[in-house]
């Protein structure tokens, strides 16, 4: 049971930056790895935040460093190349995540920070496991977000044209949806989700500078058992991967568990690319 | 008055491969003009540039009086032109109501919305009764109702057609041009249709441009173009073909299309 508790947190940090790749991707079919690093990025804004605000509001601050930083990257680094390939584009991600880690780095140093808990008290006992308040938070925050998401994607007429978008981007250009405008938005929101949840987790262990490439690999992982498509397989698949790394960690060794993620990453792109929905999507990927 | 649309020196390249030559055109308010010629003559890409799915590189395109040759495609549509595309190009995985909605895309801020979506079900009972079902579901000629509807679901001044006839039972494509005067008639709509269906394309419009090789080289009202034995000869086929061809343009003309 504990076990599950503690998936249940990080799985839905995992799962948060899991749907930030896929709303990502669903618009625009690449792979944005500098994923992990946006919300590093939103994690420190929380960090500075937090010095002046109360920690729910620096959570806020986070979201929309995630969501700023997510943007201009769009901006700067894959609008000028948006008549390049999509393996062209997906390889400058991967640059940019170096570029925001670095950058991060310079200003914070490596070391580790921390800010409060949202509510004061420490842990909530559930059928004889623990869990900690703040990861109470963390999971409701995504549970809102994805339900936000949900909404938008499905009844918003901006939402549609994001989806529209995905599924015919000529007609979505006839009609005049601007793909400028759709990535804009996808960006900000995929930075959005997966910075705030990522500060929302803070408080509960601490944030460094060089977290994004590994967190953003377990995103990753989930998006893919989401199919690159379905939000809600998303967040399963996130929890997923992190029961899996909680079980490795206390039953044969802390220290390899994100190594024995990683090969089930191996495993899975070449047993099941489709992840957990019945449509191939290895193509997409 | 100014011209509802008017195209001057347009020329497009696909790479180096040049697809249309210099061509100048105009359509008045309320006009119904259509562009046929044979496969590959550059119909579709001269749509796709009007409506800016290519690029404009060369020549100049006005929309009521309105340059829209900076224009971006969504502006394009915002000032007046939409496009219905060659193949329907229906957001298949939509509803139909939702693909309606986002042919309003950009008259979202309107509040029009209610009122048009009224209007292209009283133009096309069908989609009605089919407004919850999946666009990718619809037979053909109801894709094409929906391509039909969703551009006006934009208030286009001025609408552009790619073969909305294709793979339509003689039926659906009578019903569809029906629709299409409709809309001119009752809102006075502008209307730009290309077609390879010469026959169903010229009984519905006032003039008719016929497109070789990217370049124009028969023009006149619809009447006239009926009439012309080059066209009857190898367009409207059937009772005509018997008719002598004659005269030089008529001569080279059907020699080149023929091939
Ligand atoms: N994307 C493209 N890249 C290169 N060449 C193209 C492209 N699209 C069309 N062409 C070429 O441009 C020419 C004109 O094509 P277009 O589709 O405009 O013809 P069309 O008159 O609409 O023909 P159809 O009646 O078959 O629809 C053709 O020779 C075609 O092969
Ligand atoms: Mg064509």
């Amino acid at each position: 049971m504990q076990s599950v508790l503690t998936a249940l947190a990080l799985g839905a940090l995992y799962g948060a930056l899991g749907i930030g790749f896929v709303i990502v991707h669903r618009l625009t079919g690449m792979v944005n790895f500098a994923m992990g690093d946006i919300a590093v990025a939103g994690a420190f804004g929380a960090v500075v935040a937090s010095s002046v605000l109360p920690p729910l509001a620096a959570i806020g601050v986070g979201a929309l460093t995630g969501a700023v930083v997510s943007v201009l990257m769009y901006h700067l680094a894959i609008h000028p190349l948006r008549h390049q390939s999509l393996m062209v584009q997906t390889i400058v991600t991967l640059g940019v995540g170096i570029a925001i880690r670095s950058a991060i780095q310079l200003i914070f140093g490596t070391g580790p920070r921390q800010f409060e808990p949202i509510t004061s008290g420490s842990s909530l006992t559930i059928l004889g496991g623990s869990i900690p308040l703040q990861s109470l938070w963390l999971v409701g925050l995504t549970v809102v977000g994805y339900l936000g998401l949900a909404f938008f994607f499905d009844r918003t007429l901006s939402g549609k044209a994001l989806s529209a978008f995905s599924v015919n981007a000529y007609a979505a250009g006839v009609v005049g949806i601007s793909l400028t405008v759709m990535a804009t938005i996808a960006f900000a929101l995929s930075g959005a989700i997966a910075g705030g949840v990522l500060a929302a987790q803070v408080p509960t262990s601490f944030i460094t500078a060089g977290a994004g490439l590994a967190l953003g690999l377990k995103g990753f992982i989930a998006a893919i058992l989401g199919g690159f498509e379905k939000l809600g397989l998303t967040l399963v698949g996130g929890f997923i991967v992190a029961l899996v790394e909680v079980l490795v960690a206390r039953n044969v060794s802390a220290a390899q568990a994100s190594t024995i993620v990683f090969l089930l990453l191996i495993v899975l792109l070449v047993v099941r690319p489709q992840g957990l929905t019945r449509k191939v999507a290895a193509d997409r990927v | 008055m100014s011209d509802a649309l008017a195209v001057s020196n347009l020329s497009f390249y696909y790479g180096r491969a040049q697809v249309l030559d210099d061509l100048s055109f105009t359509v008045a308010a309320g006009e119904i003009v259509t562009i046929i010629g044979p496969n590959g003559a550059g119909k579709s890409t001269l749509l796709n540039v009007i409506a800016r799915s290519h690029r404009l590189r060369r020549g100049a395109v006005a929309v009521a009086g309105t340059s829209t040759s900076r224009m971006s495609q969504s502006q394009v549509v915002r000032t007046g032109c939409s496009l219905v595309p060659e193949g329907r190009q229906v957001f298949s995985t939509l509803s139909v109501a939702d693909n309606l909605l986002l042919g309003g895309y950009t008259r979202r801020r309107d509040n029009t919305t209610k009122k048009l979506l009224r209007e292209v079900y009283d133009l096309f009972p069908r989609l009605e009764e089919r407004s919850h079902q999946l666009a990718g579901t619809l037979s053909g000629g109801e894709q094409q109702m929906l391509a039909v509807g969703r551009a006006y679901m934009s208030q286009p001044k001025v609408m552009l057609l790619d073969e909305p006839s294709l793979g339509l039972s003689p039926q659906m494509t009578e019903l569809v041009m029906k629709v299409l005067k409709r809309m001119r008639d009752e809102n006075g709509l502008t209307i730009v249709l290309v077609e390879q269906n010469a026959r169903a394309a010229l009984a519905l419009a006032d003039r008719g441009y016929l497109l070789n090789a990217g370049k124009f080289v028969l023009e006149g009202t619809a009447a006239a173009l009926r009439g012309d034995p080059a066209v009857k000869h190898i367009y409207l086929g059937g009772a005509s073909s018997t008719e002598q061809v004659e005269g030089p343009l008529a001569d080279s003309l059907a020699a080149e299309l023929a091939e």
